[in-house]
């Protein structure tokens, strides 16, 4: 061992570890589970980081709603072609919807510019 | 001791009376910040008092708690990799051996360099030069061969002296 390394260990033979805090003895011994301040932080963080994202999705579900809410004028897209097509294929709600939402993508695909996002087509009412 | 194969809370408090306070040096030499040393040692008693065991079925309560602390240790370690870094406890880990009080310069540079080795060069220097064991007891502690205990042991020394040396030049005092 060459005599640098002597110097080190007298060095860190000067100091030691620090000792456990006073009250250590009796949060170890009682049972359950001990929260340290840290650990409560990032409980807080990651439950506001939730919260933030749930916000954000609402949001942004309410946004998309209100678009779809107004997806199409109903006169604009359904025609009497439209009405007799349903007769035809004896379509009730869900049908006439679907039905609509076709004529709407349609409909927005020829005329990308003027298509107008106006109609309810979730209630089915066309 | 209890034959019930539990350990109470009375047999618990005993084995911190008497093993506590190196276990903590140990968790925090290994872990090197003192909140995640005392979450390491409030698990390693919690997992003692949830286990069904009795008193009398541990030969040596020493090694026992010694690798349990370890393991919890390491767990910690591993589990912190995945999460962002924390802030250390730099500045209150070592403290003075004797009632002179060091200096505190010498001690911040000490722990610095301390900082920079990894937990396992850590871990040899706490049971080699604190604990004042040989390289075949540090080896049996933890579990590895003496070959690695030494050469963890060697890197750890290497590590510190080029560490100081650098302090050593930059502010141009002896160490």
């Amino acid at each position: 061992m060459s005599s640098e390394d002597k110097q080190i260990e007298e060095l860190l033979l000067k100091y030691r570890v620090s000792g456990p805090p006073m009250g250590l003895k009796g949060r170890v011994l009682s049972s359950g589970q001990r929260v340290t301040l840290r650990w409560k932080i990032v409980g807080w963080a990651a439950a506001a980081a939730v919260l933030l994202v749930s916000i954000g999705l609402h949001w942004a579900t309410v946004r998309m709603e209100r678009q779809m809410g107004g997806m199409l004028e109903p006169g604009q897209i359904w025609s009497a072609e439209a009405e007799e097509l349903a007769q035809m294929m004896d379509a009730e709600g869900a049908g006439r919807r679907y039905l609509a939402l076709r004529l709407a993508v349609g409909y927005g695909a020829a005329q990308p510019e003027t298509f107008s996002l106006k109609s309810n087509l979730h209630t089915g009412e066309i | 001791m209890s034959n019930d194969r539990r350990i109470t809370k009375e047999w618990a408090e005993k084995l911190y009376d008497r093993y506590g306070e190196r276990l903590y040096r140990q968790a925090l030499m290994i872990l090197w910040d003192c909140g995640l040393a005392e979450d390491a040692m409030h698990q390693v008693f919690v997992k003692l008092l949830n286990q069904r065991c009795g008193a009398d079925e541990v030969a040596s309560w020493e090694g026992y708690l010694t690798r349990a602390v370890r393991n919890e240790c390491y767990r910690v370690l591993r589990r912190r990799k995945r999460l962002p870094a924390q802030p250390s406890s730099e500045g209150q880990i070592l403290e003075a051996a004797d009632a002179m009080g060091g200096d505190k310069q010498e001690r911040q540079k000490l722990e610095r360099a301390l900082g920079q080795l990894g937990p396992e060069q850590r871990e040899v220097i706490q049971l080699k030069v604190y604990e004042g064991m040989t390289f075949r007891q540090v080896a049996e502690a933890i579990g590895i061969s003496v070959n690695t205990a030494a050469s963890r042991y060697r890197y750890a020394i290497d590590r510190l002296r080029s560490c100081l040396l650098i302090n050593r030049q930059g502010n141009r005092d002896e160490f």
